[in-house]
């Protein structure tokens, strides 16, 4: 039985010998055939997982995994091989991860000493000690509300993962840091009926820390929601088809500046100049109202690392600051490749993959309207409330932002509710058509999971109220 | 064989600690990635992992444990665990291991494994990667960049054992190459991906050939975009989009998503829920099939299901869970459990008899789509809204490249609406489909 709370270098090395003194020399092997940079990267995780089926617990579970990747840098190339704690295992895993090495072979560094600074995600109470009934508990709490008063429900399902990971990352610049991850995601999804017609309603939560996540959201005010947004869809009519202004509501729709514009300012794409910004820098593309910001620093938010998957500390990273190109979200490799900062945004779905450019929270910063305002100035449009998914290709250049549910703005008034739709853009213009940026900014409440290059990392967005000049709306009406 | 052994003596363990059922599970994963790019090296990656994965049943309450360590230690304590977890479990009557039965011997001659899989090495695997980029790039000047091209080489194993005295085990080998031209053309940039995946390295493309294809398809996406105005018109779906269309519907037939309601086709057995040309199938024994394999995660055989025929829909994709929550007489798996709910096997819809360029030539005003983008599908509406881009078809002729617009729909009315499947099935992934129509659907542009 791993116990978590045990300090990380210790807990690797008394449960499985990976002291530092074999850390060194792992990194030394991995540089045996050349190459300027190597890395062990140590994981354990295990998952929880609970779900709550029409008053059945239907899945109870727990998964547990870990490893260790050891990873060689060579100029531009890079070669990664993982292992299980086995030392025979991770030295072969070395020797695989040095196929990419020609180079002079880079030196060890001794490791340098380092203090965590502010945990951004202290867990109040340790999930994973809870008792199993306590956490069931909260399903039937969410369900229970969802069905409260309700005679049209078909269906109501609820689930609760709670995840404790710890990672240890050591390089041979000399960098030895680690990280305790908990964290939990809670949703609810109901399905109702009137006549034929069935739709689904959803409300999820994400969070980095401990169970006081329960009582800033309490699962009744989930299972509320689920509900009211399936019977919301039963009186929705197709949304219109076409090009029309459109508003976002705060929080979740922040999802487009994470499609339109995150993506295309990491720093991948931008090196191999495939992204569409990739020569953008110092350039305008917005109005000066428009800055938009990625920042791993804020407390418990489901995209905030303490540090990220390479060590480097997170930061508050100014994406496009009033209108200008202001910088790129970067892993380590990028940053030397292009002679820019790291910003903190080299992450890794586990150690098992590679760590590449991702966001951590995107956000468009607030801005000065009053959001009333904003729904006022629009004659024909749709007002954007909730959101089921969004992609970007960064080197065409499109990008789509799918609605689960929204209304239609008539007359500068919000009016009837309308089908989920998909909206499309296009990144290079999509800040030029910003009109007006609201004051009430929100982060999202239902944190999502942004996929690349078949790696899932957790991130948020948020943005204030905005308004866009047009999109094109696939609607069937 | 030692992880059939492995698996049979942790069913035993389960058991001895007050398990009343169980099934294990192991699996082994080996596999290697190398990349290319500007003609050379850019990345290698390799990964060797193992997990088991046990569930236990005390009555009708259940729990599922699983670890990457695969030591005796360890092997203990999450069967203690498991054990202990399904006690918190609430009964589920309708859970439980499939009946004694079902199980039987099952044809292995299957062609998922070649032994020749082991010996490619990082090498061969580079080259491949880089000679695709380069016949990518002398296809056209106007391939400028490359995204990635990439060999990924792999072979897996699968041992199952349960407390009703079933025990078995395979090997699956697969080699994939892809590559990801970017075109660059008036302005325009563009990338498209193509690829060739396999059991065996002697049945890939060539690489020249997936070079070639990769880069037309990029090319002649670039210089002449034209937006369009919003309008309903005909859609073609080449065969690679298509198969998306399939992959919902494989979704919308899943037994997991139909006992909960959450599908569109629930309830529709025996009902008309597409046109008279739709035949699809799923064969979880096909020869070769990318997905085949001689059992399912519940260890039951695999077969061939007829899920539409002449557009009526016949059947569900089913395990022994949603088989008996859906509780129609005589309603039994069809042989698709993943393990923790249903997926599809070798899914597709069977071939018509035109060609594509008849298809397209049928179109007087429409358009043929080759990318989408989005996640707007909805399976428990049928609500379908989905970006796309693609070339606009005009007088029967592929003409301008069309990007940023929307194309919608309800799937209900969208399987309906197939006026035409064309001859050229094509096996890009373990659900695949040949070039569709669908008479109309509303296009989101200007």
């Amino acid at each position: 039985m791993i116990n978590f709370s045990e300090h990380p270098p210790k807990l690797f090395s008394d449960n499985w010998g990976l002291d530092k003194k074999t850390i060194e020399k792992i990194l030394r092997t991995a540089l045996e055939k050349g190459g300027d940079f190597s890395e062990v990267y140590l994981e354990y995780r295990v998952d929880e997982s609970y779900s709550l089926e029409n008053g059945i617990i239907k899945d109870v579970g727990e998964n547990v995994s870990g490893g260790v990747g050891v990873r060689v840098i060579d100029g531009d190339k890079v070669g990664l091989a993982d292992s299980d704690f086995n030392i025979d295992s991770i030295l072969s895993a070395a020797e695989a991860a040095s196929y990419v090495a020609r180079g002079k072979r880079g030196e060890v560094a001794s490791f340098r000493s380092w203090k965590p600074k502010k945990n951004l995600y202290l867990a109040k109470n340790s999930l994973t000690l809870g008792k199993i009934e306590s956490k069931l508990n909260l399903l039937r709490r969410a369900e229970a509300a969802s069905r409260k008063g309700a005679k049209n429900i078909d269906k109501v399902q609820t689930n609760l993962l709670i995840t404790d990971r710890v990672i240890l990352i050591a390089n041979s610049e000399g960098l030895f840091r680690w990280d305790y991850q908990p964290m939990i995601k809670f949703g609810v999804g109901v399905v109702a009926v009137k006549g034929t017609k069935r739709e689904s309603g959803f409300s999820r939560g994400s969070y980095r820390g401990g169970m006081e996540f329960f009582t800033k959201r309490r699962p009744e005010a989930f299972g509320k929601q689920a509900r009211e947004k399936a019977e919301l869809a039963l009186t929705a009519t197709p949304a219109p088809a076409g090009v029309m202004e459109v508003v976002l509501a705060p929080g979740e729709t922040g999802v487009l500046l994470h499609e339109a514009v995150g993506h295309g300012f990491e720093a991948d794409g931008i090196r191999k100049k495939t992204a569409i910004f990739h020569d953008m820098l110092g350039k305008r593309v917005g109005s000066d109202k428009v800055t938009v910001i990625d920042d791993g620093t804020v407390p418990n938010e489901w995209g905030s690392l303490n540090i990220d998957d390479e060590g480097t500390p997170t930061q508050k990273t100014v994406l496009v600051d009033k209108g200008i190109v202001k910088g790129f979200i970067s892993d380590r490799l990028n940053a030397k490749l292009l002679g820019i900062p790291m910003t903190g945004n080299g992450r890794r779905q586990s150690f098992a993959h590679m760590p590449i450019p991702r966001m951590r929270n995107t956000f468009m910063a607030n801005g000065n309207d009053n959001p009333e305002d904003i729904i006022r100035s629009v004659n024909k449009g749709i007002y954007a409330v909730d959101f089921a998914g969004g992609q970007v290709n960064p080197t065409s250049g499109k990008f789509v932002f799918s609605l689960r549910s929204a209304f239609m703005i008539e007359g500068g008034k919000i009016t009837k509710p309308v089908k989920g739709a998909t909206l499309t853009g296009s990144c290079a213009d999509i800040l030029k058509k910003v009109e007006m940026i609201g004051n009430d900014f929100e982060f999202s409440e239902s944190a999502g999971t942004c996929g690349k290059f078949g790696q899932w990392a957790p991130v948020n967005d948020g943005t204030p109220t905005f308004k866009l000049s047009e999109m094109t709306v696939g609607g069937t009406g | 064989m030692k992880d059939k052994l492995l698996a049979k003596n942790t069913v035993n363990l389960l058991t001895e600690l007050g398990a009343d059922s169980a099934d294990v599970v192991v699996l082994r994963r080996n596999h290697f990635n190398v990349s290319a790019r500007s003609g050379k090296l850019e990345s290698s990656y390799r990964s060797i992992s193992q997990k088991i994965i046990l569930r236990a049943f005390i009555g009708k309450r259940s729990a599922v444990v699983s670890s990457f360590d695969l030591s005796e230690k360890t092997i203990k304590g999450i069967a203690k665990k498991v054990v202990k977890l399904a006690e918190h479990a609430a009964p589920d009557k309708f859970a439980g291991l499939p009946s004694k039965d079902e199980f039987k011997t099952v044809r292995k001659d299957l062609n998922i494994y070649d032994e020749r899989i082991k010996k490619v090495t990082l090498d061969r695997a580079f080259k491949l990667a880089k000679d695709m980029e380069s016949a990518a790039a002398k296809t056209s000047k106007f391939i400028t960049n490359s995204e990635t091209s990439e060999c990924e080489v792999g072979w897996d194993s699968f041992a199952m054992a349960n407390s009703l005295g079933f025990a078995g085990e395979y090997k699956t080998s697969d080699i994939s190459i892809a590559t990801f031209p970017i075109a660059h053309k008036g302005g325009e940039s563009y990338d498209a991906g193509w690829y060739s995946m396999a059991h065996s390295p002697s049945a890939l493309d060539s690489p020249g050939r997936v070079g070639r294809t990769a880069a037309k398809r990029a090319v002649r996406m670039v210089g002449g975009s034209q937006k369009i105005a919003t309008t309903e018109a005909p859609i073609v779906f080449d065969p690679m989009i298509a198969a998306t269309l399939l992959g919902n519907l494989a979704d919308a037939v899943s037994g997991t998503l139909v006992y909960k309601n959450s599908s569109f086709l629930a309830g529709k057995i025996g009902k008309k829920v597409a046109s008279s040309l739709v035949n699809v199938v799923d064969e979880g024994n096909m020869i070769g099939g990318l997905a085949s394999a001689p059992y399912d995660g519940e260890g039951l055989p695999t077969k061939k299901t007829v899920v539409i025929k002449n557009g009526v829909l016949k059947s569900y994709l089913l395990d022994t869970y949603s088989a008996r929550r859906l509780g129609k007489k005589g309603m039994k798996s069809t042989g698709n459990s993943v393990g923790f709910g249903v997926g599809p096997t070798n899914f597709y819809l069977k071939p018509g008899n035109k060609t594509p360029d008849e298809i397209i030539g049928s179109v007087k005003s429409g358009f043929y789509v080759v990318d989408l983008l989005g996640f707007g599908v909805d399976l428990t509406s049928g609500n379908y809204s989905q970006g796309a881009s693609g070339l606009w078809i005009q007088d029967g002729k592929l003409t301008h490249p069309v990007k940023e617009v929307t194309i919608a729909g309800n799937m209900r009315d969208m399987f309906m609406n197939i006026d035409a499947v064309g001859n050229d099935l094509t096996m890009l992934g373990p659900v695949f489909s040949p070039t569709i129509k669908i008479s109309k659907m509303m296009i989101g542009g200007k």
